[in-house]
């Protein structure tokens, strides 16, 4: 119910620095992901938000009111922790009423146990009313939190990983109850995972965040297939993306990428062509997604999609031409069941691709790839920004 | 000390069932029982004089000088020091100050334990949770106290005391009986703080309650446990201090410790009734023990050993 | 990967000069800046009253201050010389070493076989571990008195239990020979528990699959405690240790209690020097230079005892 500003902020933890210049806008009722691996400054950023940590620099805004000097009480913003930070000493429905029974909110016992109540059946804890959190499992504990920061109606939900101790199982399931969720919410939430299909699913927008500093906001759709940087393009996709380092040579006036003593050669794509002359570089990294790369020839034809459909997010604008062919030796195969990933090792440089379940190889068995050239990226190899994307800027 | 971790170390139990044969099952067995007696040696080394500070108790006068074992109990000398003349007259020049010691005691203990946890609960979370400069050196000068000889700390004091009127007066005791309880309750509740973890205070800050109802609501009852533990501890070690109290205290203020001590030396015969004094003043003592038994271990080194 | 330095904010199309936040905003309101200073502030108050005796202990020892001479001067480190020179302070530096130390060291081995002998699961064994910390529990003052009833000579029931063995007349604290002996048995009695409690601790702390795989390993009992109970045990030991030897530097109460330092200056040990002279004869500076040098020992004895508890507790680890 509130927008939200993050600008330039700063938080040094002793000599380790968690969160370097941030600066992010959560718009009003927006579900803003948050996307690094640990360490990223994730939790610290949130913790900022909620005021419970204090920013070294930098100012955060709620609505159109600067908080840094308003106290955590003050902030109307639920959280809930990685590490649930469940009350001990209270039973499963004292930890849900709590909020309720701050001295701010003056409900009545019933309205407290109404909310309660509601809650807790949505979130199927309401069995466990009685039980302390020593008696619960790791993924009641995570309900029992998120169920804490669902009694009110805050300003922000802030959702530090609330799917990551959960089985594979009931973190789908989760995962799905979570949109649905997300529409009865009705706010503005900041989400933090390291899950990049939890963020591709949920996200309205996300912001990936690496070492405190901000890589890239976007959609689940710029972020996929526009990454701003190598880190971004790592950050989301598994297997992950293939990264080739080469050379760029001019071959009767059209650009060429050669990569592994020649093995990897590619023509540059049209659209990367301008961006590429304009820096005037000689050496480039192309990424290809392993589902861009599928098995020459008759046999084995790889699929297209990831199990989130990731794939279909991708641009349709499509030059069927530009194909490149690579050939080298089977690495392994791993078959994943509805899935494949075959490693291909081309001269020094290994390969993945995605192939449907059923595909067969042969350890060292000869094989050629084709590689969709328009589907490609390119990275300046030293600052490792995407060259279609630092154009445009 | 839950049974968790427990595990059969030493030379006791490896070879029990190593053993096969019977020559060593026998040699166990007879290590087994031998180390049953040397045990019990010990205990009884370390109970008797309590059982026979009993036995003696409840002597009568006349029996007190023989050594016998079997004698005609009686709750004669209990008596004495707790009512007094009126009810014995007859046995001596003897005038129940003991209610009064003990009492002394009780007044001095618990005024100490309650302003150090008064003080020393606040501290003991700054200590385990602000960052600020000089923070360790602080608490070290906490833990330092527990490590001085009191009487560099008496001698100055008696001056001191005597100049201010602090003498032989329950605020100059109580207060340098905050030498013993402070230490040991900053330190030993500093531990505690740092077992909780910090996400659980933002929590209940993000859930909308203010810093100092989140220590209220939260913190507090979460270390109760351990602030009772150490409260009693505190309470026991107060109670047990003499040289404060016998230094720096008369008559007013006598504790049983000091009172004991000056019983002996004036009263040579009535061993019985010392033996009363003594048993009585040491039950509260047990019984404190027994029930923080739990975290005494982690009490009596400070928070060293988490036992 | 480190440092990308891309401009993303351009991107964003956020300027985040575009805004400036009211200075007054970013400031932490004054309730909570001083909030920390509240919360310590009156233990460090109490501190300061605490400290302040302590300082005046150190500067004292450095004048000629006796009651009877209030008038007093700073004389440098007169006492100490005089101190170091006296015949006195030799014998009791003698006896509150090797009170301290005969006590520590009894203790600690007495300790040990109790704590091995009680980490059982037997009914015995879990009453004892119980009744055990009775004696160290009772004020030591206390404790001492009863001991010294049942050493009396006369009545005393110990003379009686001796004189089975043929140990009729046995003069406990009241012979210089003996005195020594007596005390550190009273020590003996309050504290061996203290160590006890504090190895048992450290045996149920202990994890069990190193024992385990030293009994699968055949290794004998005596190997598998000096390679694995001991290292393990040993932060235990030295914690105890260095809580031992410090108190039992400083005892006052079971020497006062039992003999008052005598027979003669036999038990003088260097608290009971700073309550004669500080207290009794009113000479502040002379019995406060003892406590000074005390203090000194202490210090030293618990800095070396808490670098090899660091490093014993590193070893455990390693384990």
């Amino acid at each position: 119910m509130a927008s939200l500003g993050l600008y330039n902020l700063w938080k040094r933890f002793g000599k380790i620095t968690a969160v370097k210049g941030l600066t992010l806008e959560v718009k009003d009722k927006e579900f803003m992901v948050l996307l690094g691996p640990s360490g990223a400054g994730k939790t610290t950023t949130l913790k900022l938000i909620a005021g419970v940590e204090k920013p070294n620099d930098g100012y955060i805004m709620i609505g159109d009111k600067v908080v840094n000097a308003t106290e955590p009480h003050r902030r109307n913003i639920a959280m809930a922790f990685e590490t649930y930070a469940l009350y001990p000493h209270f039973t499963v429905y004292e930890n849900l009423a709590f909020p309720l029974r701050a001295p701010g909110m003056r409900l009545s016992a019933e309205e407290i146990d109404r909310r309660v109540r509601r809650v807790a059946e949505v979130l199927n804890i309401d069995m466990l009313f009685d039980r302390k959190p020593a008696e619960l499992s790791n993924g009641q504990k995570q309900r029992v939190s998120l169920g804490r920061t669902m009694v009110r109606e805050p300003n922000v939900f802030l959702l530090d990983e609330p799917l990551s101790h959960l089985d594979a199982k009931l973190r789908h399931h989760m995962r799905m109850e979570f949109k649905r969720l997300e529409s009865s919410l009705n706010t503005t939430v900041v989400y933090v995972t390291h899950d990049y299909l939890e963020a591709l699913a949920l996200a309205d927008r996300i912001a990936v965040i690496n070492q405190g500093e901000l890589q890239q906001v976007g959609t689940p759709d710029e972020i996929f297939n526009r990454p701003a940087n190598q880190f971004v393009a790592t950050a989301l996709g598994q297997p992950e993306i293939n990264l080739i380092d080469g050379d760029i040579i001019t071959e009767s006036g059209v650009p060429v990428f050669v990569a592994v003593d020649g093995e990897f050669r590619l023509e540059v794509p049209r659209a990367l062509r301008a961006p590429l002359g304009k820096k005037g570089l000689k050496k480039a990294r192309v990424g290809v997604r392993p589902f861009d790369i599928r098995v020459a020839g008759a046999r084995g034809w790889g699929v297209n999609e990831t199990e989130t459909g990731a794939g279909a997010m991708r641009d349709s604008e499509e030059d069927r031409a530009g194909k490149a062919f690579v050939r080298g030796r089977v690495y392994v195969f791993e078959s994943l069941g509805n899935k494949g990933v075959l490693t291909v090792q081309v001269g020094k440089a290994r390969l993945s691709v995605l192939t449907s379940a059923d595909f067969k190889a042969n350890v060292d068995e000869n094989i050629t790839l084709e590689v969709d050239c328009n589907k490609i990226m390119m990275f300046d190899p030293e600052t490792t920004g995407n060259i279609a994307l630092t154009m445009t800027a | 000390m839950h049974g968790a971790g427990r595990c059969a170390v030493g030379m006791v139990d490896h070879g029990a069932d190593g053993g096969i044969n019977m020559e060593s099952s026998a040699r166990n067995r007879f290590i087994q029982s031998l180390l049953t007696v040397i045990m019990l040696i010990y205990f009884a080394f370390a109970l008797f004089p309590i059982v026979w500070m009993v036995l003696i108790s409840l002597k009568s006068q006349p029996e007190l000088f023989t050594t016998k074992f079997v004698f005609k109990p009686t709750i004669e000398s209990y008596k004495a020091i707790t009512i007094g003349l009126k009810y014995l007259k007859g046995t001596g020049s003897f005038r129940p100050d003991f209610p009064r010691f003990f009492l002394n005691s009780i007044i001095i203990s618990t005024a100490s334990v309650a302003i150090s946890v008064i003080v020393g609960v606040p501290a003991a979370y700054a200590l385990a949770r602000f960052k600020f400069p000089g923070k360790e050196n602080l608490a070290f000068t906490f833990l330092s106290f527990r490590f001085a000889p009191e009487l560099s700390v008496i001698i100055p004091l008696s001056i001191l005391y005597r100049r201010f009127g602090l003498y032989d007066t329950y605020v100059g005791i109580i207060w340098v009986y905050q030498l013993i309880t402070l230490p040991l309750l900053i330190w030993v509740l500093r531990g505690y703080f740092e077992d909780i973890s910090t996400e659980i205070e933002q929590a209940a800050m993000t859930d909308g309650y203010t810093y100092w109802e989140v220590f209220w609501k939260i913190l507090l009852p979460l270390i109760r446990p351990g602030l009772a533990a150490s409260a009693l501890l505190a309470f026991v070690f107060a109670w047990n201090n003499f040289i404060f109290a016998m230094i720096l205290g008369g008559g007013k203020v006598q504790t049983v410790t000091v009172a004991a001590l000056s019983f002996l030396a004036s009263e040579q015969a009535h061993y019985n009734q010392m033996a009363a004094a003594s048993l009585i003043s040491a039950v509260p003592q047990i019984i404190l023990a027994l029930i923080i038994q739990k975290s005494l271990v982690r009490g009596l080194t400070f928070g060293a050993v988490k036992g | 990967m480190a440092s990308t330095h891309h401009n993303v904010s351009a991107e964003l199309a956020i300027q985040p000069g575009r805004f400036v936040p009211d200075p007054r905003d970013l400031r932490q309101p004054l309730s909570v800046r001083v909030r920390p200073y509240l919360i310590i502030g009156p233990a460090l108050l109490l501190t300061v009253g605490i400290l302040y005796p302590f300082g005046l202990a150190v500067y004292y020892s450095l004048t000629n201050y006796t009651l009877s001479n209030p008038n007093y001067s700073f004389v440098g480190f007169l006492n100490y010389k005089m101190l170091l020179t006296d015949p006195e302070f030799y014998h009791s530096a003698k006896v509150t070493l090797a009170y301290a130390f005969s006590a520590t060291a009894v203790e600690t081995i007495l300790g040990l076989g109790v704590a091995l002998l009680l980490n059982r699961e037997t009914p015995l064994a879990r009453v004892l571990r119980t009744v055990m910390i009775f004696p160290l529990m009772i004020a030591p003052v206390i404790g001492t008195l009863i001991w010294k009833l049942m050493m009396q000579p006369s009545v005393g029931i110990l003379n009686y239990l001796l004189g089975f063995i043929g140990l009729s007349h046995f003069e406990w604290a009241a012979a210089p020979q003996t005195a020594l002996f007596s005390v550190v048995l009273v020590d003996v009695w309050i504290y061996t528990p203290f160590i006890s409690l504090l190895l048992l601790a450290g045996l149920q702390s202990m994890p069990k699959e190193p024992f385990e795989s030293a009994r699968v390993d055949g290794g004998s009992a005596w190997f598998t405690f000096k390679n694995l109970t001991l290292p393990m045990l040993a932060p235990f030991l030295i914690i105890a240790v260095i809580f031992r030897l410090i108190d039992s530097l400083k005892m006052f109460d079971v020497i006062y209690a039992m003999t008052g330092g005598g027979p003669g200056q036999t038990l003088m040990n260097f608290p009971l020097q700073a309550y004669y002279y500080g207290i009794l004869y009113m000479n502040l500076s002379y019995g406060l230079t003892y406590m000074i040098i005390l203090w000194a020992i202490v210090y030293l004895i618990s800095q070396i005892l808490v670098v090899y508890w660091g490093k014993a507790q590193q070893r455990a680890a390693g384990l």
